[in-house]
């Protein structure tokens, strides 16, 4: 069946690729100014601003293909140049973003921007595609995710250590989430952690994996590296909001450096985790034992150096460090006896 | 040998993850808090040939989909959201459709100690039908009672609990022996991902009044700069002709220049008790002072020791 906005077809796919063109230029092209000369609060200002256009250019668009009769060609054009002409200025405004701000930062906006166009791409791809009444529905849904998107640009942190902060925070999270995940199963003999809880016409009858009391005391020193993981977060977050500055290039680029390490913990917690479920698998629960203490240790090394840490800081990273340290080579004694 | 069969098997896993991220092209993240294995089977049954229901353990998903991330670079922000009780439902359908499945698996359930209460629970006033000897239990909660014909009456209806208050020992006898179940639980949608986005599934529910109050919103803004940089739009008309219209009645109001629209201004201003009915006498309506909420103190979270127990 033809689709009613058939005859807008070209002028729809016209502005599809051109939204396209946009989204890849900011997902791959950096050409930031070193030296910008908009300041951050302008741009976030700015962005702002453009960011409230795009939503209201996408709830016309809606608006305007949901009740009959449909947009002429040339409505339909201006409806378009319109939204083409807001992206524009997103773009415009994305690369006012100081080179300097931090890359945390620059990530999260890029991600929202790229968000935001996507959906508003993905608006006008099912206007084209579907068409009609019928699927008024959806287009409202579309052009929510857009609102959703345009908000997403406009709640961005403020500054590097906003951004560093909001993503140490969903880091920590998951850390915590794993942290509880295996000691709740310390509680028990392991058995049933690979249940997927699919119809069990999928799921194989396998013969239930349990852990030995000797797998449990050898886990124990690993169980308790993850808590020292859990708790790096809380002493890095707490240290980055009472101490955290981005009025240097160093200072951001410290924060950077921070995030970056305490960013790779919750993947290796995660394995290692996957590695102690029964059938215990000791040549790689040691290694990624090895390589949390290693993470850890480079995220408590970056802290101490960067100006977030102060004295106060001091005792509580080397008592971190030294637990890990001390847990490992637990590990290490309790494997060379078995 | 034996050890990498075992190796192979839970590999496995993660292949059966991966599998239902590639057929399926949007999933919701949904919170499972208080749904029993006999209801999530029953979910089951009800989504079958709509989507399928996948509750692994968090650490494995989160594992599954990085290791996913190259052929799905999107799925990235799904990560922070696989925390706590929750399990995936997968989907090709429409999302509303599998919404509304979901909502109407929801299950009653008696009130537990300890549960924080999804919504406020009130006792409706009635005859229990309980012995003067369960006087007690109500007491407990100061309800207000009085024996009829030799059981307990609840005289007014009382409200037990508001939304988010925690489930008292109490109260959750009280409402066992009353036999209410005040709460329905089932799978609860938390985030909607569909062609590599993630959103909130408010979305879902988005209605014309919404686009319009949107919508308003923008053609607001622009009669705003239109009028302020004094550039007329088909927005900012109404306006300007009404702004010119206050300034014609204000010059009407302090000169003799008169015109229809500004008779019943200026016999106003010649008197005022003319007009005096007009005027409904405003009830002394004096709202009570509404009671401050004590503050609650935020919770400690109870179990950061900071270190401690780490050299167990």
């Amino acid at each position: 069946m033809t689709s009613p906005t058939a005859p807008l077809e070209n002028i729809l796919q016209n502005s599809i690729e051109n939204l396209l063109a946009a989204e890849k230029q900011i997902q791959e092209k950096d050409g930031h100014k070193e030296s910008s000369d908009t300041s951050l609060e302008t741009f976030q200002k700015d962005i702002i601003a453009v960011a409230k256009k795009l939503a209201f250019e996408c709830t016309k668009i809606c608006i305007s293909f949901t009740k009959p009769p449909l947009p002429t060609a040339s409505e339909t054009s201006s409806l378009l140049s319109a939204v083409e002409g807001t992206v524009i200025c997103l773009v415009a405004v994305w690369y006012k973003l100081p080179a300097n701000s931090g890359i945390t930062l620059k990530e999260e906006v890029r991600y929202a921007v790229v968000h935001a166009i996507q959906s508003t791409r993905q608006l006008l791809k099912l206007i084209k595609d579907e068409g009609g009444e019928a699927v008024e529905f959806k287009y409202r849904q579309s052009t929510g995710i857009v609102w959703q998107g345009c908000n997403k640009i406009e709640k961005c942190s403020e500054n590097n250590k906003a951004a560093v902060l909001k993503g140490l925070e969903e880091q920590s999270k998951m850390v915590y989430d794993a942290f509880t995940e295996i000691s709740e199963a310390m509680e028990g003999d392991g058995s049933g952690w690979n249940s997927l809880g699919i119809d069990s016409e999928d799921e194989e009858e396998e013969e239930e994996e349990k852990w030995s009391n000797e797998d449990k005391d050898l886990i124990t020193p690993v169980v308790n590296l993850i808590k020292a993981a859990k708790i790096l977060f809380k002493r890095v977050m707490a240290a980055v909001e009472r101490g955290g500055l981005c009025e240097t290039v160093s200072q951001v680029e410290e924060l950077d450096q921070l995030y970056q390490d305490c960013n790779q913990v919750s993947a290796i917690v995660d394995v290692l985790i996957l590695e102690l479920y029964p059938p215990l698998n000791v040549p790689n629960m040691q290694d990624q034992s090895q390589l949390l203490v290693s993470q850890v240790g480079a995220s408590l090394k970056t802290a101490v150096k960067s100006h977030v840490t102060g004295e106060e800081d001091q005792p509580h990273l080397e008592f971190l460090q030294k637990a890990v340290e001390h847990n490992l080579n637990s590990l290490k004694e309790k494997l060379s006896q078995r | 040998m034996v050890r990498v069969d075992k190796i192979t098997w839970k590999a496995n896993y993660f292949t059966k993850i991966i599998q239902l991220l590639d057929e399926y092209s949007r999933c919701f993240i949904v919170g499972a808090d208080n749904v029993g294995s006999k209801q999530m089977q029953e979910i089951r049954i009800a989504l079958r040939g709509y989507a399928v229901v996948l509750m692994g353990k968090n650490t494995m998903m989160r594992k599954a989909i990085r290791g996913h991330l190259e052929t799905n670079p999107n799925l990235e922000k799904l990560l922070p959201h696989i925390v706590n009780n929750v399990g995936f439902v997968f989907t090709n359908e429409d999302l509303v459709e599998v919404r509304d499945k979901l909502l109407a698996n929801k299950k009653r359930a008696p009130a537990r100690p300890g549960a924080i209460a999804p919504c406020p629970v009130t006792i409706p006033s009635q005859n229990t039908g309980l012995g003067p000897e369960k006087t007690s239990f109500f007491q407990a909660l100061q309800i207000p009672t009085k024996i009829s014909r030799g059981t307990i009456e609840i005289v007014n209806d009382v409200q037990l609990m508001k939304e988010g208050d925690k489930v008292g020992a109490s109260e959750a006898t009280l409402l066992n022996m009353l036999n209410i179940s005040p709460f329905t639980y089932g799978l609860v949608v938390q985030q909607v991902f569909d062609q590599g986005t993630v959103f909130s599934p408010k979305v879902l529910d988005i209605t014309d009044e919404d686009l319009l109050k949107s919508f308003q919103k923008g053609v607001a803004n622009v009669a705003s700069v239109s009028l302020s940089i004094g550039y007329p739009t088909v927005v900012s008309v109404p306006h300007s002709i009404v702004n010119g219209f206050k300034r014609l009645l204000a010059v009407a109001a302090v000169t003799d220049i008169t015109f229809k629209e500004a008779e019943a201004l200026k016999e106003y201003l010649a008197d005022p008790s003319k007009f005096a009915v007009a005027a409904a006498p405003v009830a002394a309506v004096e709202e009570a002072p509404k009671k401050e909420e004590p503050k609650e103190e935020e919770e400690e979270e109870s179990d950061e020791d900071f270190g401690m127990g780490l050299f167990d």
